[in-house]
């Protein structure tokens, strides 16, 4: 596994918000978390990501221990967070919120370059490069938001709900652009709301509940499972 | 009555007993309240300055006998067995909250036989209902007409207020004119405290009797970095005779300000402050010239009275600076409480003050040219001014001829020419 | 009220006003990078104006040249001033980040009452009392060294922020903290080089009106108050703005004093601050 979560607790306030939780990423696998709202998704992410260092429990990256560490840190080993909501600086360029992207790595050509092919895998946002990122769509947001986190070469991708609020042929085209980064070898474990959708494109999947791993398994597997359609996909007829 | 006022009054009750039982004390203390710190410190210096050289001339350590001087050939009050003077100073840093809180703790720490201050009209208001609580007879320079309006018993004005010192520049005016010399309007540029808006009312209504008008009065306040305003609406406004009230600090923004923006009045008239203080002629140089003042003393003027020029010559030896304006006054000041303390032949408080009711010092007696002598209100009745002009960084007296040393520069000349 | 008189009115405003803009970017940089009023933001100018007064009284430095050293100990004294009183109360109660700024005000302001006396103190300066003649237009040396020196540091701190990287990340960090956070911008750092920034804008002003102005313990608010105008003008937090709304507050100072009377031209300052803010509460420049 490249990314092993064992027996993580971790609590917002008084409140213990993930109970215990397991969960393992293989390298090149695309893994979805699911779960009804106040399950513990995006809290998961977050304990991974570093803004929310867990009670107990062990976060390894390969055979590395990376419970606890700061954002920044966690970044230079390959763990990089999209969060849940609009996360662009809307007064900064495009451009500028990508240089933002690769603020850890030193200035160099290296970084001019691989801003260059990220703008050359969203070209929406290529030819808006000097605009402000307050006139993006939700979309295109989305979309700079990942392309900021490509510039850290991720070896594990955590994206929170990446389609959120998007009109369904966007949502469509963000997990195009997921596939394609998965092709390109990066791992990524996301949270979707859109539970259809996210088993239909990824490897496997969790479904959580308080807290917990309610069920695990393959992703065309869950889709068909009468518990999971029943709980989790509200037994309505494929879109 | 609250617990401070019933031990504010018993421990006057005990300096008065006390007063009274050592009959012969071996020192009578005064209190002196300046402002050694805050926008006038070189100012508090020079009346601190004044005050001990008045009391070194009391307690016999200025040599000045034959000269007619009140105190001079004294060795302490005579009457009271020779007791020397103790000044003990308090700092008012130019505050009135702080001037009122220093009186307070001077009258009931040291117990003063006597008090004089604060220079600061603003601050001589705020403690004279101090003063006269604990009923301390109190000599003030401050010139502030309301001072003397309050029915206060033991405050007492040695100096000139607001209409005696804008007098004479009316009369300097009239002069000015059979002389054959012009001027248009007549302006006013004072800071906005006691002292700046009593002199300016002082000299409004003065105008006003004469049927002068005031073209316009500027009013400011103290604490800012830029008074390109004031200026140019005074220069917008076509003054040439301006009567000006300032501090140090605001009067040294001020004449940077009018070289600035070339305003050049024909006359500059101020009432002291500013161009009493060394500071301000450390900081605008030559450009402190040609301004004018009301004067009270000139050390020009003591080439004239050779008594005064060997006074002045000692001050000078001892502190390395002439007699000036503020120095004069708190050296009368003390000898004006000596006097007092002296036919009283008594330091107790009520003694004292009918004695000073009845000061009559004679303009041989003390430095200041006029003499002393207080009317009912207790202002003094032979408080006169000159016109002096600052010619070669030094207050010159132009006015009135008699006393002359030097003829006025009328009218001011333009900056472009300085 | 002759022509010439109202544009020497306007050219002494904007003289005055470079400087309060600069002071107002000082602020505006704090409040729009941590959304945290300085209120001791003049008291580090006052700290400033008397080290520029004593490397004069004391090694003769013409007050202008102190610029260096007061920009440079000032962005120490800032720095410093973040990591042992900001940084402690940042997570706080908003109530506890405004006492302790408070707090700051009255323990510079009273040090320095309690080592210099309340007394006045001025450097002289050849350069204050030379004045420049332009066109009939009249400024002195001091006041166009300072404003020229104002516009200068602000130009810097401009460019700073917009073109460096790390300028770019001050920037970022304001606008959304969090996201900053998951992009590996340390906040810390940055909060403590935005401080060190803030008060070595206030060392420079400082240094720059110290020709013409004295000091006393208390002159910070001289200066302080129509910044904060000035801010609020320029829209809180937008550092461009408050340069703008510097220049804006200077001449409703001057030229509002002159055409009205002087002793109401800090109650115009108030009234067109009171006036935008009614309405536009986001400032005439807000965004």
């Amino acid at each position: 596994m490249l990314l092993t979560v064992g027996d993580v607790h971790a609590t917002y306030g008084r409140f213990d918000v993930l109970r215990g939780i397991s969960v393992g990423v293989a390298a090149g696998e695309i893994v979805a978390v699911l779960g009804p709202n106040g399950a513990g998704k995006s809290t998961l992410l977050k304990a991974i990501a570093g803004f929310l260092p867990p009670r107990q429990g062990s976060i390894r990256l390969s055979d590395e221990e990376i419970a606890g560490l700061r954002p920044s840190a966690l970044l230079r080993k390959g763990v990089v967070y999209v969060m849940q909501r609009s996360s662009v600086f809307p007064k900064l360029t495009i451009l500028e919120n990508l240089e933002m992207g690769a603020y850890i790595r030193p200035s160099s050509p290296e970084v001019k370059a691989d801003i260059d092919r990220v703008l050359g895998l969203f070209p929406q946002l290529a030819g808006r490069r000097h605009q402000r990122a307050e006139g993006l769509s939700g979309g295109e947001r989305r979309m700079l938001e990942i392309g900021r986190a490509l510039l850290l070469h991720p070896k594990v991708l955590l994206l929170d709900e990446p389609t959120m609020g998007l009109a369904p042929l966007v949502a469509d085209l963000i997990f195009e652009k997921i596939l394609e980064l998965r092709a390109a070898g990066t791992t990524v474990l996301m949270v979707e709301q859109n539970a259809r959708l996210a088993l239909e494109v990824s490897d496997r999947a969790y479904v959580l509940e308080q807290g917990q791993v309610r069920v695990e398994g393959r992703g065309q597997e869950l889709l068909t499972s009468d518990a999971v359609r029943r709980a989790y996909l509200g037994g309505a007829a494929p879109r | 009555m609250n617990r401070r006022l019933l031990v504010a009054l018993a421990i006057v009750a005990l300096a008065v007993i006390s007063g009274t039982v050592l009959a012969q004390p071996k020192e009578v203390v005064i209190g002196v309240i300046v402002p050694l710190t805050g926008p006038a410190p070189g100012t508090g210096q020079d009346c601190k300055l004044g005050a001990e050289f008045g009391a070194d001339l009391i307690n016999g350590g200025v040599k000045a006998e034959g000269s007619g001087l009140l105190g001079a050939g004294w060795n302490g009050i005579p009457s009271l067995g020779g007791a020397k003077l103790k000044l003990v100073f308090a700092d008012s840093q130019g505050s009135p909250e702080v001037g009122r809180a220093e009186a307070e703790r001077l009258i009931t720490t040291v117990k003063p036989s006597g008090t004089m201050g604060a220079w600061h009209s603003g601050v001589t208001v705020a403690i004279a209902p101090v003063i006269e609580r604990y009923r301390i007879p109190h000599t003030t320079i401050s010139t502030a007409t309301e001072l003397t309006q309050r029915g206060f018993q033991y405050l007492f004005r040695v100096g000139v207020n607001a209409h005696q010192g804008g007098e004479v520049l009316f009369q300097y005016l009239d002069w000015i004119g059979q002389q054959g010399k012009k001027w248009n309007k007549l302006g006013q540029l004072h800071e906005d405290t006691a002292a700046g808006v009593n002199f300016a009312n002082a000299v409004e209504e003065m105008a006003k009797a004469r049927g002068i008008s005031v073209a316009l009065r500027v009013p400011y306040s103290r604490e800012q970095a830029n008074m390109d305003s004031e200026i140019l609406k005074l220069k917008s406004a076509g003054i040439d005779v301006l009567v000006q009230t300032s501090y140090t600090s605001d009067g040294i923004i001020i004449r940077k300000t009018m070289r600035k923006l070339d305003y050049a009045p024909a006359l500059i008239f101020s009432q002291g402050g500013f161009d009493d203080d060394p500071k301000f002629y450390e900081a605008v140089g030559d450009d402190a010239n040609f301004g004018s003042k009301r004067q009270l003393w000139s050390p020009a003027l003591s080439s004239t009275k050779p008594i005064l020029k060997a006074v002045n010559d000692e001050f000078k030896r001892r502190n390395g600076r002439d007699i000036n304006d503020n120095s004069v006054r708190y050296i009368t000041m003390i000898q004006v409480l000596a006097d007092a303390m002296n036919r009283a032949k008594s330091v107790e408080s009520q003694a004292i003050q009918k004695a000073l009711v009845a000061t009559d010092l004679k303009a041989e007696q003390v430095l200041l040219v006029h003499g002393v002598k207080f009317d009912a209100k207790h202002d003094n009745v032979l408080g006169k001014a000159m016109v002096a002009q600052i010619q070669e960084r030094q207050p010159k007296i132009v006015f009135p001829p008699e006393a002359a040393v030097a003829k006025p520069v009328w009218p001011m000349p333009p900056w472009s020419t300085r | 009220m002759t022509l010439e008189i109202a544009l020497q009115s306007v050219v002494s405003g904007l003289m005055f006003g470079g400087v309060i803009g600069l002071v107002a970017v000082g602020v505006s940089l704090i409040w729009g990078i941590m959304d945290l009023i300085n209120f001791a933001y003049g008291e580090y100018l006052m700290w400033s104006m008397y080290l520029t007064f004593f490397l004069w009284a004391g090694l003769g430095i013409e007050p202008i040249l102190t610029v260096p050293i007061t920009a440079v100990v000032l962005f120490g004294a800032g720095v410093l001033t973040y990591r042992s009183v900001i940084r402690p109360v940042l997570r706080g109660p908003i109530f506890a980040q405004i006492l302790s700024t408070f707090g700051l005000l009255v323990l510079l302001r009273y040090t320095a009452w309690l080592l210099f006396r309340p007394d006045d103190r001025q450097a002289q300066s050849a350069l204050a009392t030379s004045v420049v003649v332009l066109g009939g237009l009249r400024v002195s040396g001091g006041e166009l060294v300072a404003f020229a020196g104002s516009l200068v540091a602000t130009t810097a701190l401009f460019a700073f922020l917009a073109y460096t990287k790390t300028g770019k990340a001050l920037r970022a960090l304001a606008q959304d903290r969090e996201a900053a956070l998951a992009l590996g911008i340390e906040p810390d750092r940055l909060y403590a080089l935005a401080w060190g920034l803030s008060t070595a804008a206030a060392g420079v002003a400082g240094a720059l009106v110290s020709s013409f102005m004295y000091v006393n313990p208390l002159v910070g608010d001289v200066f302080l108050l129509p910044a904060f105008a000035a801010v609020a003008l320029g829209g809180f937090g937008n550092v461009y703005g408050a340069v703008a709304g510097g220049l804006v507050i200077g001449v409703v100072n001057v030229t509002g004093g002159t055409l009205t009377m002087p002793k109401v031209k800090l109650a115009l300052v108030y009234l067109v601050f009171v006036g935008v803010l009614f309405m536009r509460p986001k400032g005439l420049w807000g965004r």
